[in-house]
């Protein structure tokens, strides 16, 4: 465990040098002013619009960052043969997958916890109080961006780096439009063969919509704890399961090259 | 010398372009065709971001201007069932849109159809939700003809909102029988209902910035004042 975690924070160490690290904050904030000029917009409840910019800019942001880190990690890796060291030195395959995992959770965290301290204090001053299910949306979003970046890692050991990502942003956006799809093959449509595909999409593509409880949070709705808490995050880690043993699956026996 | 003539006339042309592009008239912002999109298909493909969506289309729709296709200018009530059905499925749990938009349709063009539509749409999406439950109930009972409502329907409604999750905080202690009994009551309290549509009237106003909509509300306010006295 302490090799895998060594590695992790070297590679994290080497990606927060990165000048988009700090270009994520600086749009965060930028997103904030926008957010904090259009709080005088009353709708509905006061404060709607702001809590919606806020968090569908961080929503964004979270998003595009796992995406940069995976990409730029495994371009890194591909070109400079990061791999070489640690699995000459006695590491395994495997082992070195879980540090290519942790790496990229660690990177996403640390922009998420940047993200919910500027939140923590600007909503703190503006609605005098902590909103805790704002933060806890802000993290499922940042769930939702690890799997993104996980599902990029995945399918680097399929294909090229570039058509990864390509899979990887194709299957965010089907994830997204699971829940629309299956309510519309199941209430609205009522096509028998609309209902079967729907249900098969279910089991076969992560389902992003599970992360978004955005709608519930901004509007203060009823919410059960089960679905708000639990779910998403026993989803995550059954994603997190599968897709690491899908990639360990094919890494084990992978050639490992670099530089070309 | 080549690429500065170069820059000079790439900068001559951007400047020319900026001038000669016709610049966006108040119809462009108000008449908005997104208002008027597949709902199911919009809110699959904005992802996350349907409830900013949501957002942007209610301020469109109401406080920024009227809801009309096309340059028609006069929105019927097909299209602002359209538009709020959109708003409905963008974000489910916006009440004040959904209320805004069946309590209009029922108050001032009549379209209790409508109006009961668009609650079942939310329904769809949000099934948990007390308030949906009531304004269904309250939609019924204020707009639909005396000898048409089905006092059967009401009490299972009433029942089903009443053993909601989070009924108790609008229903306190009070017993579910007796909230039944209460509305059935007023199912047949004439005063009351019209008392109720007054209230609707004055809501929407108060939320209405459109000038050709608030006349219309004013109008049917007049109306209902006046049989009052």
């Amino acid at each position: 465990m302490k090799e895998i975690l060594a590695v992790s924070l070297f590679f994290s160490k080497s990606l927060l040098k990165e000048r988009a690290t700090a270009i994520f904050v600086i749009l965060a904030v930028v997103m904030i002013a926008i957010a904090l000029g259009l709080s005088d917009i009353n709708i509905a409840r006061r404060f709607k619009l702001l809590e919606d910019v806020l968090l569908t800019s961080q929503m964004f942001l979270l998003h595009i960052a796992a995406l940069f880190y995976a990409f730029e990690f495994l371009q890194k890796e591909r070109t400079l043969g990061l791999f070489v060291l640690p699995l000459s030195a006695g590491m395994s395959r495997g082992r070195y997958l879980v540090s290519k995992f942790i790496t990229l959770t660690i990177m996403v965290m640390s922009i998420f916890f940047s993200f919910l301290a500027l939140d923590a204090v600007i909503l703190y001053f503006i609605e005098k109080e902590i909103t805790y299910m704002l933060f806890w949306q802000l993290f499922l979003y940042a769930l939702s961006a690890l799997v993104l970046g996980f599902s990029i890692i995945f399918f680097s050991n399929l294909v090229s780096l570039m058509n990864s990502v390509i899979y990887a942003v194709a299957l965010f956006f089907i994830g997204n439009g699971l829940d629309e799809f299956y309510i519309y093959a199941k209430h609205i449509s009522k096509d028998a063969l609309m209902q079967y595909i729907a249900s098969l999409l279910f089991y076969t593509v992560p389902n992003y919509s599970i992360f978004d409880k955005q709608a519930e949070v901004v509007n203060r709705a009823y919410i059960s704890t089960e679905q708000f808490y639990l779910y998403p995050v026993l989803y995550f880690f059954a994603l997190l399961f599968l897709i690491f043993s899908a990639s360990y699956l094919k890494y084990r026996t992978k050639v490992l090259r670099f530089g070309e | 010398m080549a690429s500065r003539v170069a820059f000079l006339l790439s900068a001559a042309l951007f400047l020319l372009l900026s001038y000669t592009i016709p610049r966006p008239q108040k119809s462009d912002l108000v008449v908005n065709e997104i208002l008027f999109a597949r709902p199911f298909f919009f809110r699959a493909l904005s992802g996350y971001a349907h409830t900013l969506y949501a957002d942007r289309l209610w301020l469109l729709s109401n406080t920024v201007g009227e809801v009309a296709v096309g340059d028609s200018f006069k929105a019927d009530e097909k299209e602002v069932y359209e538009a709020t059905r959109t708003i409905v499925v963008m974000d489910p749990f916006f009440y004040p849109a959904l209320n805004y938009g069946a309590t209009y349709l029922a108050s001032i063009k009549n379209r209790l159809d409508l109006a009961l539509k668009l609650v079942e749409l939310a329904k769809i999406f949000n099934p948990e939700d007390f308030k949906i439950y009531f304004l269904e109930i309250l939609l019924i009972l204020t707009y639909e003809d005396e000898d048409k409502i089905d006092d059967e329907k009401i009490a299972a409604l009433a029942k089903k909102a009443a053993l909601l999750p989070d009924s108790q905080k609008i229903l306190g202690n009070m017993l579910v029988n007796d909230w039944v009994e209460d509305i059935l009551i007023y199912a047949r309290d004439k005063k009351g209902k019209r008392a109720q549509a007054i209230e609707d009237l004055k809501w929407l106003l108060k939320n209405t910035e459109d000038p050709l909509k608030k006349r219309e509300i004013q109008k049917r306010l007049q109306e209902l004042l006046k049989d009052r006295e």
